[in-house]
């Protein structure tokens, strides 16, 4: 009876060991996963309130055919932006442009060359960030 | 008498393995189910947290072409976001729109991408709530008028 009752602890025993270990070895790294991602998301949200811009300026140049736009903008917030993926939308539709920094810094300005615009006169202009943060600006043409 | 008590023993061994025996596999079955569970759970957890866009239209002017109106959907999030009729789900004004009504530009978008999502419906004059449900019901709102 003694002997019986050892062998079923034992079994039992195994038993429990081996379900901590698929617990472990199953459980951990999505643990760990979800921490990551939580933490890239704390981050993301950390730098979109360090991030602000202001439209400075907007000069519209243009020859026979077409219009261009210098649209000049501020980083007023605290962290750098990568400008390859900013977005200019003028009067609500998204236009191509070249920047003339790969970065803008913070108190730094970069300038967005927008060109092949049809028409001049007044636009509604919105730029926004990597990380969508806007700004907008009037130019009263 | 003697062999008979070992052969008291030997049944009483053999049904105590037996008995730990079918608990150890209940016991090992349930786990691997609940540790199954959560981790499919656990990758919805990360999905979710990792999903993050928003409509970056200017709320004014409303782009169209044909009869569809164009809004830009910027992925800010963590993860490359599939936009598929089948991902996402567009209502207007709190109405549904049918999968046919709408599509995306592109299949799906890297981090910091933007993609323009074609809607074909008749908006009257005013104001106008789009409501974007995404991937793992992650969902924007965004207010513009026509």
């Amino acid at each position: 009876m003694g002997f019986s009752m050892i062998a079923a602890a034992a079994i039992l025993g195994i038993t429990l060991f081996m379900a901590v270990e698929i617990v472990t070895t199953d459980l951990l790294p999505t643990i760990e996963d979800i921490n990551t991602s939580y933490g890239r998301m704390k981050d993301r949200i950390q730098n979109q309130l360090q991030t602000a811009i202001t439209i400075t300026l907007v000069e519209q140049s243009n020859n026979a055919t077409d219009y261009a736009y210098n649209i000049t903008v501020l980083n007023t917030g605290s962290s750098t932006l990568p400008t390859d993926n900013f977005v200019i939308l003028i009067n609500g539709s998204e236009c191509h442009f070249i920047c003339s920094n790969q970065y803008l810094y913070p108190k730094n300005i970069a300038y967005f060359h927008v060109v092949n615009q049809t028409s001049g006169g007044a636009k509604r202009m919105k730029v926004i960030t990597n990380n969508g943060i806007a700004a907008y600006y009037t130019y009263a043409g | 008498m003697g062999f008979s008590l070992t052969g008291t023993h030997v049944i009483f061994f053999i049904a105590a393995v037996i008995v730990a025996g079918m608990v150890s596999g209940i016991f090992i079955a349930v786990t691997m189910d609940i540790t199954t569970s959560l981790s499919n759970r656990g990758s919805r957890v990360i999905e979710q947290l990792n999903t993050d866009y928003t409509i970056i239209n200017d709320p004014d002017i409303i782009p169209m072409i044909g009869e569809y109106y164009i809004f830009y959907l910027k992925n800010i999030g963590g993860a490359r976001l599939i936009t598929t009729n089948q991902t996402f789900q567009v209502f207007i004004d709190g109405e549904l729109i049918g999968i046919s009504q709408y599509h995306f530009e592109n299949s799906s978008i890297p981090v910091e991408g933007v993609t323009s999502l074609y809607v074909n419906i008749t908006l009257t004059t005013g104001d106008h709530v789009l409501r974007v449900v995404g991937p793992q019901a992650v969902d924007k709102d965004f207010t513009f008028m026509k």
